[in-house]
């Protein structure tokens, strides 16, 4: 028979058990989908390409490729001129012509998939950004670092807004009342002194491979800071009109939004989640700080222009002049 | 707000040690209630403790409609009989609870010597009966909570409760039990 702590217990690790699958099969999810996005994007770029190319054959008598024959072999001959399929898991090469689509198939075991179909952005502010663009999959993997999945970057990408949006004022409102409760809670694991709780958060752009890239105006992310360093972060949601919140504390990524914060003070940094979970910072540079490192990034691409709006961003000035003072 | 409902909020908000009082504080009464189902003592232990893991993964919403226990017990009932349902598909045999650690929890739980008898009486019964009589005598629910747990309408579960203590009477008069207004 179970006493009730250990029953306690059991049901704590259950649940991390359950967290733990639950983010492999999210991450699984947007491979996945990253995966059947790029390969579409590839499709598309070979199928204008060979509308391009052909301009005396009508469009009733184009080939069309059947992707249930795979890539290699269902590519008719009359399109290899300029596509060469390549992968290192086989000796076929795949560098597709780049005046139309620029692709780049990796495969492995957890296939990683990066696909534009615009010109790469040269980047002149920063010399790093502006190396040329990779010319082969294996140089475009080892930039991409040994990362399970890729930042998706599609040009003209729709990010939508949903949920019920908590305003500025309703936020400042609400964190103005509950701050005590937010910092008792924190202040029990932590310490006592005085936390200062910030009124101005940030809604994340959210990376979903169900809904896609969007961000939700009800869910908004505020820092709460002691002796200046961020110690936790309390998520401030509203679900069917009413507003609530959870703080979270003692995580690693707090020291990662610090440093993000430290290192560029005076700029708009994008904040991107994977699902619900912090996963990177941009800055105006396309600097990224990954929290946990686990999406990969192509360095060439300007991320932080795609992915900026309003609500994503956040400063350290903000973090610095919107507060709310508690000391326990 | 009832004790339970704070505490679920509490651990909403990410306060661990709330979900520990809501195991103390019902567990043993929910562990009791699910034997009324699975009539296995350690299946009811095991669909407890689903229920717990249900409310920390899935974060139901509690909407403050029913009382949190009401509301927790539908949760289990659930649970129990999904994993009872389980349990057939692969052909397990369920058993009667003659586990000494489930004889020992309910002595715990129910300390009345009378009531043990009366529960006794009421394990001898169908698990439909069982389940109302347990939730009506010893859990202190209204028909309207009972018929929310087991999830059936209002009038059924009237009825149900009346057939019931009908089945229990006869049960204790085979017993022997005497009543006080017979």
């Amino acid at each position: 028979m179970k006493t009730h702590e250990e029953m306690f217990e059991s049901v704590l690790r259950r649940r991390d058990e359950y967290e733990i699958k639950k983010y492999k099969r999210n991450k699984a999810l947007i491979s996945a989908a990253a995966g059947v996005c790029s390969l579409a994007i590839v499709i598309c770029g070979v199928t204008l390409y060979s509308r391009n190319s052909a301009p005396g054959k009508s469009q009733e008598t184009a080939p069309a490729i059947n992707m249930a024959d795979g890539l290699s072999d269902g590519i008719p001959e009359t399109l290899i001129d300029n596509v060469i399929i390549e992968s290192n898991t086989s000796d076929k090469s795949n560098v597709v012509d780049e005046t139309v689509t620029q692709a780049v198939i990796i495969e492995e075991t957890t296939s990683v998939i990066t696909a534009t179909t615009k010109p790469v952005k040269t980047n002149t502010a920063n010399a790093e950004t502006a190396t040329a663009k990779p010319e082969s999959a294996d140089e475009m993997k080892a930039e991409a670092g040994d990362r399970d999945t890729a930042m998706p970057y599609m040009s003209g990408v729709n990010i939508a807004l949903k949920g019920e949006t908590i305003t500025d004022a309703e936020l400042k409102a609400y964190i103005k009342k509950n701050a005590e409760y937010m910092v008792a809670s924190v202040a029990f694991d932590l310490g006592k002194g005085e936390y200062r709780v910030c009124t101005k958060g940030y809604r994340p752009l959210t990376v979903s491979a169900k809904d896609g890239l969007f961000i939700n105006t009800g869910f908004v992310d505020c820092p709460i800071t002691k002796d200046g360093k961020i110690v936790a972060v309390v998520t401030v949601y509203k679900d069917n009109g009413v507003i609530y919140d959870s703080v979270a504390y003692g995580g690693n990524g707090f020291a990662t939004i610090q440093r993000a914060f430290d290192e560029n003070p005076d700029e708009d940094l994008v904040f991107i989640y994977v699902n619900e979970v912090p996963e990177v910072i941009i800055t105006k540079e396309n600097k990224m700080y990954f929290i946990p490192s686990s999406v990969g990034f192509n360095k060439n691409y300007d991320y932080y222009t795609l992915y900026k709006t309003e609500a994503n961003t956040f400063s350290k000035n903000d973090l610095d002049n919107n507060y709310i003072s508690v000391t326990v | 707000m009832d004790n339970g409902a704070s505490s679920y909020l509490r651990f909403l908000k990410g306060d661990d040690n709330a979900l520990a009082e809501i195991i103390n504080e019902y567990s043993d009464g929910l562990i009791i209630y699910l034997n009324t189902i699975t009539a296995n003592y350690a299946d009811a232990q095991d669909s407890a403790e689903d229920t717990f893991v249900k409310l920390v993964t899935k974060k139901p919403k509690y909407n403050g409609k029913a009382t949190f226990k009401t509301w927790l017990y539908t949760i289990g009932r659930h649970v129990a009989v999904d994993n009872i349902r389980k349990k057939y598909r692969h052909h397990e045999i369920i058993g009667e609870s003659t586990d000494t650690d489930y004889i020992n929890l309910e002595n715990e739980f129910i300390r009345d010597e009378d009531n043990r008898l009366l529960h006794n009486a009421i394990k001898s019964l169908s698990a439909e009966y069982r389940q109302v009589l347990y939730l009506t005598y010893f859990e202190g629910m209204t028909a309207g909570e009972v018929s929310a747990v087991i999830g059936k309408s209002s009038k059924a579960t009237q009825s149900l409760i009346f057939r019931a203590r009908q089945a229990l009477k006869n049960q204790l008069e085979r017993d022997g039990f005497e009543y006080e207004n017979s």
